[in-house]
């Protein structure tokens, strides 16, 4: 079988092309999952802080 | 009682155990080809990774005439998804029909009619999606990424008949052509359960890139 080598190289070429790709596709939305949940958080906070400014201005 | 929900979030583990299947299946049960022997159970990898690229840049084509005549960002995000997952295929691909050429013509590569026009169509898609990266604007990197995704797609099926049209190294297409496959009736069985899971696997692929566009959007909104 001396094609086996040709054989395994292009199995591992496409399933770990795809599986590759696939991890970092998990990760890149984790962090994009964590990076909008920072947001949020941040734009709750921040409009939080933002009202006893606003209502204390007039005086 | 199991809940569409339990199917979500398990849904990438079931497409990598059909993806283990067929290729165990491949590999190990299925018998060698009686003219080429054991380097042909690379079409098992390699044809299924060339149709998954056929199939998303018809997508990419389709969602980007979707998104020119409707203006929908979720045609915006299918097509880019589209775009970056045919990438992948289509590499992997390339990758491995230059293996396969190396064991059956002597050389990884060959200004071949079925060789240059898909690279081509990988380069043009790989421009498409650096298209998207240099625009900052949303809805001109839409409109101009639908435009181009309209365009690059008239090469696809000159890559496809490029075997018939022109004089090529390349074998002619085994499934996708007039009359009855060239095929053994096992051989093409385990042919069409890869393209199969393969065309599953797209499917999940497709379906995370686009949920990464959502949040990246929404987060952008914020």
């Amino acid at each position: 079988m001396s094609d086996l080598p040709f054989v395994l190289a292009g199995y591992l070429v496409v399933v770990g092309g795809v599986a590759a790709y696939a991890v970092m596709l998990r990760r890149r939305l984790a962090a994009a999952r964590i990076r909008r949940a920072a947001m949020r958080a941040f734009s709750e906070s921040t409009s939080d802080d933002a009202a006893p400014v606003h209502d204390a201005s007039p005086k | 009682m199991i809940r569409g929900g339990w199917f979500r979030a398990h849904s990438g583990m079931m497409v990598a155990g059909a993806v283990a299947v067929v290729l165990v299946t491949g590999l190990m049960l299925v018998p060698a080809d009686a003219s080429q022997g054991d380097v042909q159970r690379l079409m098992y990898v390699h044809v299924p990774a060339a149709w998954v690229g056929y199939l998303a840049f018809l997508v990419v084509f389709l969602a980007s005439v979707g998104y020119l005549w409707r203006r929908t960002a979720r045609l915006d995000h299918l097509a880019a998804a589209c775009a970056e997952v045919g990438v992948l295929f289509t590499a992997v691909a390339i990758a491995s029909g230059s293996i396969w050429g190396k064991a059956t013509w002597g050389k990884w590569w060959d200004w071949d009619p079925r060789l240059t026009t898909t690279a081509i169509m990988l380069l043009a898609y790989a421009a498409y999606l650096l298209l998207r990266q240099s625009i900052a604007d949303r809805r001109r990197r839409a409109r101009l990424a639908a435009v181009f995704g309209v365009l690059a797609f008239v090469n696809v099926p000159v890559v496809h008949f490029s075997v018939l049209w022109w004089r090529s190294l390349h074998q002619p297409p085994t499934i996708l052509r007039p009359g009855d496959p060239t095929i053994d009736h096992l051989l093409l069985a385990q042919l069409i359960a890869s393209v199969a899971v393969f065309s599953l696997a797209f499917v999940w692929l497709v379906r995370e890139r686009v949920r990464l566009e959502r949040i990246r959007e929404a987060v952008a909104d914020v």
